[in-house]
C-alpha cells in the first residue's frame, strides 16, 4: 500500500473559486506525478526502520562506536542493493551512554512511538540483559550483535537473537592451545559485570574439562584500574597462564599491572580488547604476545569479509574490529530473514531467525532453540610484533602461538 | 405448606428441564476434562520419553563422533589431543542439552569424578540414593515429574545422565484446565440465560394461561406464537365444551321429555338451530330399501324452500357406504347433490349427511343438514353424531315396542283362535260320532256287495257324502289343532314332492318351479295333515293366480335364533322350512292380517270354506311350527312353513294293505253313545270278531275282570260321561298290565289321546272310520307283541 508523505491528494482537488486564483498548484501537481513515476521503487516505499541505542559515549563507547559503523555500512549496503522486500532501510540511532536505564528508556520510547519495525541489541551483555525483557514484552526479536552473557538465554525469552558466540565459548580456544604447549596452571581474574562473570565461569569450566588446574578465580569491581594486586596474587600463585575476563579496559589495565610487577606469566589472555586495534594503540609494546578472542576477522576470509573490510576503511578511514563485523553481520542476518518470511511480521521472522543458516561475514548463522549462537566460531589472536595474528583454529591460523 | 410447595417447586418446569440439563452438561464436562487431561497427561509422557530417548540416542552419537574422529586421527593415545577432544565433546553435549532443554550429567567412572554437571543439586542427591541403574525411567521429587535416561559410553568410561521434566509441557496443560474453567464459567453463564430464557418465555406464559385455567376463565395469552396458539386453542376447546355440554343438556332435555315425533322434531330443531342449517331426519326400511322422512326443520335464516326433501340427497349412498358425508362448500355443485338444484332450484351451499346406526352397526337412518356455505367443525359433527345415537335409540324403541304390539296382538288372535278352536273341535267330534253312525251303517250295508241292487248307488253317495263331512270335520280339526292322527318321520321333500305332483297334474295352466335342499333333516309329522296343508296352499297360491302363473316351492334347513323364535312363541334350533310362493294378485295388508282367521274368505260365496288357510295355520301350529305370510298387492305371496327338525332319520316306509282283512276274537267295545256302539258291533262282528258292548266305564272295567282271559281287545272310547276313557284305561290295565286297547275318538290324536297312548294304550282310530280302517287297526294292534 501507498502511504505517502505528501498530502492527500484530494486536497489538490478541492478547487473553490478563491483556490482557482493560486493556479501555481496545478505545475506542482504535474511534478507530483512526475516524480511519482520516476522515483525508484525503494524511494517510493515506506522505510523499514530499525531501532538500537548504544552506548556511544560513556564507558563502552569504544566498542559501541565500531557497532554502529558496522550498522551504518550494513544500511548504506542494503540500500544501495534494493532495501529489503524493496524497502529501504532506515536505522535509528540513539544514545544510551553506556547506562542501562537509558538504554530501558530508549527501547520503550521506540516502541511507544511505534515508528521502528524491528530492534537491534545495544553493546555490553550489562544493558542487554536490562532491555531484553522490553523487546520481550512486546514479542520483538533483538539482535544482539553487542552481547555474549550466557545468562542472556538462559532465561527462556523467545526475542534473544544472538548473532555470535556466546561468552562461555571464548576461551576454549585459549585453553586448547594451554593444552597443548603443556601450560597446566591457570589463573583467572574478572570483572563483576555479567559478560565477564559469565565467561570466567565458563573458562574454569572449560579448564576443568581440559585437565587443567585452576590456582586462582577471582573477581574485581568492575571498573577498577589497580589490578596489580591481583596479577601479583597470581604470580605468587605459580600460574602458568592468566586470563582476565573483562572488557577493554580491563585488558589494558592487566597489561598495565603485569607491566607493574614486571611479571610477563607464560600466557597473557584478555577476552575483550586485545581484539581491538585500540588495544594495541592503548598498550603499545604491553599488547605484545597478548591473547584474545576475536569473533572475526578478515582474515578469515568468510564471504563478503574482504569486501566489508575494504568498504569499511573507505568509509570510515579505519580497519574494522570484530565489534563492526558483528552489527554488520546483524544487518545481513535481518535482511535474510525478513526476505526469506516474505514479511516484516515478527512472528513469521522470528520463526524463520530460528531455522536460518546462512553465511556472514562473521561466519555461518545458526541458533538453538534458547536462541544462542551455536555456528559462529570464535579465533584467538595473539599481538606479535605490532601485528595481531591468528593463532587459533590451527587450520586458519596466520602464526604459531607463543608462550 | 411446605411439603407442598417443596413438591410443586420441585415438580415445575425449570426445575424439571434444567437440573437433568445442567447434570448431563456437569457430568460430560468433568468426564471430559479428565479424560482430556489424562490423553494430554499420557500424550505428554510419551512426548517427553521419546524426545528423552532420541536425545539420549544423539548424545551418545555426539560421543561415538568425536571418539572416532579422535581414532582415525591416530591420536587416540596422544594425551593433548585425547583431553582437547573429551573436553569438547563435553562441550558439545552441553550445548546439545541446553538447546534441547535437558539437564545432563556425565560422570568419569575412570577418574571418579563429574565432567559436566547441569542438574541441580538436590535433583542430583535424590537421583544418587535411588541409584537408578536403568535405561530410563520415570522419578517423582518435590511435586515434579522428571523423566531419566541412562547410558555408559565405555570407551572413555563415561556415564551419561540426560534429565527432562515435565516443564515443556505444563503450559499446555494449564491451558486445558484454563478451558475448561472458561468453558465451566460460559457454561453457567449459558445456564443463567438459560433459566431466564425459561422463566421469560416458557414459564410466564405457562403461568399466565394456567392461572387463567385455575380460574375458570378462558386464557387469553398474547406474545410468543406457541404459546399464543396453545392459549386460544384451548380457549376455543373451552368453549366448544360449554357448547357440546350445553347441546348435550340440550338433548338430554328433549330425550327424556319427548317421544316419537315430538322428539324427533325436537331434535330436528335442535341440530338446526345450533349449526344454522335445515335439518332432515330420514329413516330407512331395509327391507324394501326405502327412505321415509320422519322429520324435517328449516332454519329461519334460510330463505329457500326446500320442496320434499329427501329427494337429491346423498341417503342411499350414504347407507351403501355408511359414511358421513361433509361438503363446506358447494354443495350444489356437487355430483351427489345434483338432483337437488334440478329439482328444487335451490342453491345448497353446505351439506351434511351423518349414517344413524342400529346397535348392531346397520344403518337404520339419516340425518341430512344443509344449507348456506359453512365449515363443519369436529364440534358439529360430534353433536349431529349423538344426535344420531339419540335417535337411533329412539327408532330401536320405537320398533321394539312396534313388535311387541304386532306380539301382543298375535297372542290375542292366537287365543281367539284357540277359543273357536275348541268350539269347532266340539263340532268335529259331536259331528264325528254322526258321520260315525252313517259310516258304519253305510259300510254295512255296503259289505252285501250286491251292485245291481239300485240303493247300492245311494249308498255308495252317502259314504262320499260321509267322506266329505269327515274331510270338513277334518279342517276343522286341523284348525283346532285337536291332534295329530298318524305321527311319522317324515322326508318332506318326497311329501311335497308327493303333494306337487298330485295337485300338478290338475292344474296344467300352473308352472311349477320346484327347488329342494337335499339332505333336508326329517320331520315328525302327520303326513295327511301336511299334505293337507301343502294342497290348501297349493289351492290358495293357484286361485291368487286365475290367469295362469308360477307356483315356486322350496324346501330348505334352516337355524332359528332366539331373535326370531321368540317372537314366534317357538323355541329356537333345527327347522325345515317349506317357501310356497305365487306371483298372483298378492294382498294389501288388511287381508294379509286376517288370512289365516277361519271362515275369512275373498272368494265369493260358496266357494271357500275360510278354513284352508286357518286349518294349514292350525296343523303347522299342532307340529310345534309356525306358518308366516309376505305379501304384497300386485307382486303375488310368499308361505313359509317352519317345522321343528327331528333327531331321527327317515326309515322306509311299509305299504299298507287296503283289503278288509277278518279276524276272530273278542272284542270288548265301550262308548257311550249307543248309537256308535251298535253301528261299531255290526262292523266287528261282521268282520268275524265277537264283540261284548257296554256302553260305560264302570261297565266295562267289571266285565273285563270277569272276562279278561277271554277278551282279547278292548275298543274304547275316549270322551265318555263319569269315568272316562283313560281312567277306564288305566283301570283295564291295572288289572291285565298287557292288555290290548284301541281307543276310538271323534277327536284327533292331541292331548288327552295321547296320553293315554303313553300310558301304554296300544293304538288310536279316528271316528268315523270305515271297515277297512277298522279292520287294519284290529290287526295290527292284534299283531303287537
Amino acid at each position: 500500500m501507498f502511504n505517502l508523505p505528501f498530502k492527500p491528494l484530494h486536497q489538490f482537488f478541492l478547487l473553490t473559486p478563491f483556490s482557482l486564483t493560486r493556479l501555481w498548484r496545478l505545475p506542482v501537481l504535474c511534478l507530483f506525478f512526475l516524480l511519482l513515476f520516476l522515483e525508484t521503487p525503494v524511494s517510493a516505499q515506506e522505510p523499514i526502520r530499525i531501532g538500537v541505542s548504544l552506548g556511544l559515549t560513556g564507558r563502552f563507547a569504544v566498542m559501541s562506536d565500531a557497532l554502529y559503523k558496522g550498522f551504518k555500512l550494513w544500511e548504506q549496503h542494503v540500500n544501495n542493493a534494493g532495501g529489503i522486500l524493496g524497502r529501504p532501510v532506515h536505522i535509528i540511532y540513539k544514545d544510551d551512554k553506556s547506562e542501562p536505564e537509558q538504554a530501558k528508556h530508549l527501547y520503550n520510547q521506540f516502541i511507544a512511538k511505534g515508528n521502528i519495525d524491528f530492534l537491534f541489541g545495544p553493546y555490553s551483555s550489562l544493558i542487554t540483559e536490562a532491555v531484553l525483557p522490553i523487546a520481550e514484552k512486546h514479542n520483538i526479536p533483538l539482535l544482539i550483535a553487542g552481547a555474549a552473557a550466557d545468562r542472556l538465554w538462559e532465561k527462556g525469552f523467545r526475542n534473544a537473537i544472538g548473532i555470535y558466540t556466546p561468552a562461555s565459548k571464548f576461551t576454549v580456544g585459549f585453553l586448547e592451545l594451554l593444552v597443548l604447549n603443556d601450560l597446566d596452571k591457570v589463573a583467572i581474574v574478572y570483572a563483576d559485570d555479567a559478560f565477564s562473570a559469565d565467561l570466567a565461569k565458563s573458562s574454569k569450566k572449560w579448564a576443568h574439562r581440559f585437565g587443567l588446574n585452576t590456582l586462582m578465580y577471582e573477581v574485581f569491581k568492575k571498573g577498577k584500574k589497580n589490578l596489580a594486586p591481583f596479577a601479583l596474587k597470581a604470580k605468587e600463585k605459580g600460574a602458568q597462564a592468566l586470563m582476565v575476563c573483562g572488557h577493554m579496559n580491563e585488558a589494558v589495565n592487566m597489561s598495565q599491572a603485569l607491566k607493574s610487577i614486571e611479571w610477563q606469566p607464560k600466557a597473557y589472555y584478555a577476552s575483550v580488547g586485545p581484539a581491538l586495534q585500540a588495544f594495541y594503540d592503548k598498550c603499545g609494546s604491553k599488547s605484545e604476545l597478548v591473547f584474545g578472542t576475536s569473533l572475526w576477522e578478515p582474515k578469515a576470509n568468510y564471504p563478503g569479509a574482504q569486501t566489508f573490510k575494504r568498504e569499511f576503511v573507505k568509509a570510515f578511514g579505519e580497519t574494522p574490529g570484530y565489534h563492526a563485523g558483528l552489527a554488520y553481520a546483524a544487518g545481513q542476518v535481518l535482511q535474510e530473514a525478513v526476505k526469506e518470511a516474505g514479511s516484516i511480521d515478527y512472528e513469521k521472522v522470528r520463526s524463520t531467525l530460528f531455522r536460518l543458516d546462512t553465511m556472514t561475514i562473521i561466519g555461518r548463522f545458526g541458533l538453538n532453540s534458547t536462541g544462542k549462537q551455536i555456528r559462529q566460531s570464535t579465533f584467538i589472536i595473539q599481538w606479535q610484533k605490532g601485528q595481531k595474528e591468528i593463532v587459533w583454529p590451527k587450520e586458519i591460523k596466520t602464526a604459531e602461538p607463543i608462550f | 405448606m411446605i411439603k407442598k410447595y417443596t413438591k410443586r417447586l420441585v415438580r415445575s418446569l425449570p426445575i424439571q428441564m434444567v437440573i437433568p440439563v445442567v447434570a448431563v452438561i456437569c457430568l460430560l464436562g468433568a468426564g471430559l476434562y479428565f479424560f482430556v487431561l489424562q490423553a494430554v497427561s499420557e500424550f505428554a509422557d510419551l512426548q517427553i520419553n521419546e524426545a528423552l530417548k532420541r536425545t539420549s540416542s544423539e548424545v551418545y552419537d555426539i560421543c561415538d563422533h568425536n571418539f572416532t574422529e579422535l581414532m582415525r586421527s591416530g591420536q587416540l593415545y596422544n594425551n593433548k589431543a585425547v583431553r582437547i577432544k573429551k573436553a569438547l565433546t563435553i562441550g558439545a553435549i552441553e550445548d546439545y542439552a541446553g538447546s534441547n532443554l535437558i539437564e545432563c550429567q556425565v560422570h568419569d567412572n575412570k577418574q571418579g569424578e563429574f565432567l559436566l554437571e547441569k542438574i541441580p543439586p538436590s535433583l542430583k542427591a535424590h537421583l544418587n540414593s535411588l541409584n537408578l541403574k536403568v535405561l530410563s525411567s520415570n522419578i517423582h521429587f518435590n511435586g515434579k515429574s522428571y523423566y531419566l535416561s541412562h547410558f555408559d559410553f565405555r570407551p572413555w568410561g563415561w556415564s551419561v545422565d540426560l534429565i527432562k521434566d515435565t516443564a515443556q509441557y505444563t503450559p499446555l496443560i494449564r491451558r486445558v484446565n484454563v478451558a475448561y474453567i472458561v468453558t465451566s464459567i460460559l457454561l453457567l453463564f449459558s445456564t443463567i440465560i438459560l433459566l431466564f430464557i425459561l422463566e421469560r418465555l416458557l414459564r410466564n406464559p405457562l403461568n399466565r394461561i394456567i392461572t387463567a385455567i385455575r380460574k375458570g376463565d378462558s386464557p387469553d395469552y398474547k406474545g410468543i406464537y406457541e404459546f399464543e396458539f396453545l392459549s386460544s386453542s384451548i380457549a376455543s376447546m373451552r368453549k366448544s365444551l360449554e357448547e357440546r355440554s350445553k347441546w348435550i343438556e340440550n338433548f338430554y332435555h328433549i330425550a327424556i321429555t319427548n317421544r316419537g315425533e315430538a322428539f324427533f322434531d325436537h331434535i330436528a330443531n335442535a341440530i338446526s338451530k345450533a349449526l344454522a342449517l335445515d335439518v332432515l331426519i330420514v329413516r330407512f326400511q331395509r327391507k324394501d330399501s326405502s327412505f321415509h322422512a320422519v322429520s324435517f326443520s328449516q332454519h329461519e335464516n334460510q330463505n329457500f324452500k326446500t320442496l320434499y326433501p329427501a329427494e337429491g340427497l346423498p341417503c342411499q349412498q350414504i347407507v351403501n357406504e355408511n359414511q358421513p358425508i361433509v361438503i363446506p362448500s358447494g354443495a350444489y355443485r356437487h355430483p351427489l347433490l345434483a338432483n337437488c338444484i334440478h329439482n328444487n332450484n335451490i342453491n345448497i351451499g353446505s351439506y351434511l349427511g351423518l349414517p344413524i346406526n342400529d346397535h348392531s352397526g346397520s344403518v337404520i337412518g339419516i340425518i341430512n343438514a344443509f344449507g348456506k356455505e359453512r365449515s363443519f367443525s369436529e364440534l358439529d359433527i360430534n353433536l349431529v353424531e349423538t344426535a344420531g345415537q339419540m335417535v337411533a335409540s329412539e327408532f330401536e324403541l320405537l320398533e321394539k315396542e312396534k313388535e311387541k304390539k304386532q306380539f301382543q296382538e298375535q297372542i290375542l288372535r292366537a287365543q281367539k283362535l284357540e277359543g273357536i278352536g275348541v268350539l269347532a273341535g266340539g263340532i268335529a267330534h259331536n259331528f264325528n260320532n254322526i258321520l260315525m253312525g252313517i259310516q258304519g251303517r253305510v259300510s254295512l250295508m255296503l259289505m252285501d256287495k250286491d251292485y245291481s241292487k239300485p240303493y247300492f248307488k245311494h249308498l255308495k253317495g252317502i259314504e262320499k257324502n260321509v267322506e266329505s263331512a269327515a274331510d270338513l270335520t277334518k279342517q276343522l280339526l286341523g284348525f283346532a289343532r285337536g291332534g295329530k292322527y298318524e305321527v311319522k318321520l317324515t322326508d318332506l321333500n318326497k311329501l311335497v314332492e308327493r303333494s306337487v305332483s298330485m295337485f300338478g297334474q290338475t292344474k296344467k295352466e300352473i308352472s311349477i318351479q320346484y327347488n329342494v335342499q337335499p339332505g333336508l333333516w326329517a320331520v315328525e309329522t302327520d303326513q295327511n295333515q301336511i299334505e293337507q296343508v301343502l294342497l290348501n296352499l297349493f289351492v290358495n297360491a293357484c286361485q291368487a293366480m286365475p290367469e295362469g302363473g308360477e307356483l315356486s316351492i322350496q324346501t330348505q334347513n334352516v337355524m332359528l335364533d332366539e331373535s326370531y323364535t321368540n317372537l314366534q312363541n317357538l323355541k329356537p334350533g333345527r327347522y325345515v322350512k317349506i317357501s310356497v310362493t305365487d306371483n298372483g294378485v298378492g294382498m294389501d295388508e288388511i287381508t294379509r292380517q286376517r288370512v289365516f282367521d277361519p271362515f275369512f274368505t275373498t272368494k265369493e260365496i260358496g266357494r271357500g270354506t275360510g278354513l284352508g288357510l286357518a286349518s294349514a295355520y292350525g296343523i303347522v301350529k299342532n307340529h310345534g311350527g309356525i306358518i308366516t305370510v309376505y305379501s304384497e298387492k300386485g307382486h303375488g305371496s310368499t308361505f313359509n312353513i317352519y317345522l321343528p327338525a327331528s333327531e331321527k332319520h327317515v326309515s322306509e316306509e311299509k305299504k299298507t294293505s287296503e283289503k278288509i282283512s277278518t279276524g276272530t276274537g273278542n272284542i270288548l267295545l265301550v262308548d257311550d253313545e249307543d248309537m256308535i256302539l251298535e253301528v261299531n258291533k255290526s262292523m266287528l262282528e261282521a268282520l268275524g270278531y265277537k264283540v261284548l258292548d257296554v256302553n260305560s266305564g264302570e261297565k266295562a272295567v267289571k266285565i273285563y275282570q270277569k272276562e279278561k282271559n277271554n277278551i282279547d281287545i278292548v275298543i274304547l272310547d275316549m270322551i265318555m260321561p263319569e269315568m272316562s276313557g283313560g281312567k277306564t284305561f288305566d283301570r283295564l290295565k291295572e288289572i291285565n298290565p298287557d292288555i290290548k286297547v284301541i281307543l276310538s275318538s271323534g277327536y284327533s290324536l292331541s292331548g288327552q289321546a295321547q296320553e293315554i297312548l303313553d300310558r301304554g294304550c296300544s293304538g288310536f282310530i279316528q271316528k268315523p272310520f270305515n271297515l277297512n280302517g277298522l279292520s287294519r287297526k284290529i290287526k295290527e294292534i292284534m299283531e303287537k307283541k
